[in-house]
């Protein structure tokens, strides 16, 4: 059975998508920095599904860039929410109302 | 085998081999010198390094261009104007930082994120392709993170890097998405062979358009272009304020000019469908920075949101996507740079001086004590409202002339009722220092901060000098652009 390059970018933007809600729904920010994943991977599924489609490299070596990228974004990400967390117990992004007018 | 040409050219990446070396070398030698010792000593070695990186940029400043690493890089005249620009900024943030207690004991880790910061943007301003792109914005975004929440100690700072790594992270995520929606349509990442790809047949796929509005929101996201702009205030009023003048001037920057680049190499064809979208980004920055900034009483916020209104007018040069347009926005951005960093290093003095972040009212009568930096400060918040002889007022003025040649009257009117809104709040600042009413300050503990000082006088002289002279800057902006459109 022959599956389209437009299956695979329909469900990568589903997998976007589903990130992006995450994104602006949920509170707590590891569960945010785990969408920010789902999206970034969302992207990568594209890559690759693509490249298969041009038969070509360049989107496949894309997306190992982009798996290293992700990994140091989340280091710093989850090394913040640490920080914080040892100065403050609840890690809620809707109690970080310190900075506001 | 033997024969594969690998087409390297360390003389492309010049600068950022000598910032991310010397960064190494700061943080390895930085452990085993004493704080203050090794603090004095990377601040020495970032001016230098950032200062070389400058020099290479200089003389690389050709008319002609050539492709690098398999044409994932563009050297050109542009794209070293930026990087110039960028360096300059890392230069002048890192002599706001000298004097700043705070940052001391994190002295090493400022420098050497300032330095990897730097390259990932001039990385950015000459990338030729999506995977350079996204690498080189990742690289300097993840260092202005952690240069955000540098002060772990305080806890709005930290807030604010957090805020600003998941809001920039989705932006980066829409950045990616976009790149692989326009891969998919082109069958390429770099922007000369996407144009390529995309000279015959339907301009308009539905595949590219997507891809094309999801860069534009990803840019939007780092330009702090508005819808995409609400982690900007929090981002600036918790960050330090060295580093705030440095993202609000380099980054910019660096945002802008890969948007310029992209939009006229990769999708030239398409540009009656982005010109649309950029207005609407265009009117939402006028709209969303100028009410924002109404009711600020923080200076910090107060600066944020002014940049938000800002990106309204730099991206009107972009949408105008013409050489007459990118000799504007080059323009402008050295204006802005300026402006912005020493107004930054001026909030820094006054921050330090009452130990707390700045409100306006903090300065009143402020002007009385400090005449000098006091009358910087009135030229650089006139400059940013547009008022001649500045070079704000030539800026804006170049680059509406830009908008009315390319037919987008729209945009200058639009801009031109966003300056007169404008007034309203950039004047307060120099109403207030120069408040006859007020109590004249005491003198503070320290009151000689002469790095600051000279980056005040320094910036103060470009955005004054420039705005009478300008055409040794339009010159060099009219190379720099020409060789992008050229």
């Amino acid at each position: 059975m022959h599956v389209g390059v437009a299956w695979f970018l329909g469900v990568s933007a589903v997998l976007f998508g589903i990130g992006l809600y995450g994104v602006f729904t949920r509170r707590s920010p590891i569960i945010l920095l785990l969408s920010v994943e789902i999206m970034l991977n969302g992207s990568n599924l594209a890559l690759i599904s693509v490249a298969r489609y041009w038969g070509e490299q360049s989107g496949q070596v894309f997306a190992l860039v982009v798996m290293a990228v992700a990994a140091s974004e989340v280091v710093v990400g989850l090394g913040l929410v640490v920080a914080m967390a040892r100065r403050r117990a609840d890690l809620d992004v809707d109690s970080l109302t310190g900075l506001r007018n | 085998m033997s024969d594969i040409p690998i087409p390297i050219s360390f003389s492309a990446i010049a600068p950022e081999i000598v910032l991310l070396a010397t960064a190494s070398v700061i943080l390895v030698v930085g452990v085993f010198l004493p704080g203050e010792l090794a603090r004095r000593l990377s601040a020495a070695a970032s001016v230098i390094a950032l200062g070389a990186a400058a020099a290479v940029s200089a003389t690389q400043f050709e008319d002609t261009a050539r492709y690098a690493f398999d044409h994932t890089l563009r050297i050109d005249a542009f794209g070293q104007g930026g990087r110039m620009l960028i360096f300059v900024s890392g230069l002048l943030a890192v002599c706001v930082a000298f004097g700043m207690r705070d940052l001391r004991e994190r002295g090493v880790e400022y420098h050497a994120l300032l330095l990897a910061a730097c390259a990932g943007m001039s990385l950015l301003a000459v990338a030729n392709s999506f995977v350079t792109t996204f690498v080189a914005l990742e690289l300097f975004s993840i260092c202005l993170y952690v240069l955000v929440a540098i002060e772990t100690d305080d806890l709005l700072s930290l807030e604010g890097g957090l805020k600003y790594l998941i809001v920039g992270s989705v932006g980066a995520a829409f950045l990616l998405y976009g790149a692989a929606l326009a891969y998919g349509a082109t069958g390429a990442l770099e922007f000369d062979r996407m144009r390529a790809a995309l000279s015959h047949g339907d301009p308009h796929g539905v595949l590219l358009m997507a891809g094309i509005a999801f860069v534009l929101v990803g840019l939007g996201f780092k330009a702090n272009a508005a819808p995409f702009h609400m982690w900007t205030p929090d981002a600036y009023e918790g960050a330090p304020t060295p580093v705030t003048a440095f993202m609000s001037a380099a980054t910019k920057a660096v945002a802008l000019v890969i948007a310029l680049r992209v939009l006229v190499t990769a999708f030239p064809r398409q540009s009656d469908v982005w010109e649309i979208g950029l207005a609407g980004i265009i009117f939402a920055c006028f709209i969303a920075g100028n009410l924002g900034a109404l009711r600020q009483s923080n200076v910090k916020r107060l600066l944020a949101y002014s940049t938000v209104a800002h990106s309204g007018f730099l991206l009107t040069a972009v949408a105008a996507h013409s050489a007459l347009g990118g000799r504007a926005l080059l323009y402008y951005l050295t204006i802005y740079a300026a402006m912005n960093v020493g107004a930054f290093a001026i909030v820094a003095m006054r921050e330090r001086e009452i130990g707390r972040p700045a409100e306006i009212r903090d300065f009143a009568g402020w002007g009385y004590r400090r005449p000098f930096v006091s009358i910087a400060m009135v030229v650089f918040m006139l400059s940013l409202a547009g008022f001649p002889p500045t070079g704000g007022f030539l800026g804006k003025l170049y680059i509406w002339s830009a908008a009315v040649a390319n037919g987008q009257t729209y945009l200058a009117i639009a801009g031109a009722i966003a300056t007169v809104v404008g007034l309203v709040y950039y004047l307060r600042v120099p109403f207030a220092l120069f408040d006859r009413d007020a109590a004249v300050p005491a003198a503070a503990r320290p009151a000689n901060f002469p790095l600051d000082a000279g980056v005040t006088v320094v910036t103060a002289v470009v955005v004054l000098g420039f705005g009478i002279i300008p055409s040794p800057l339009i010159d060099l902006a009219r190379t720099a652009s020409s060789s992008l459109f050229g």
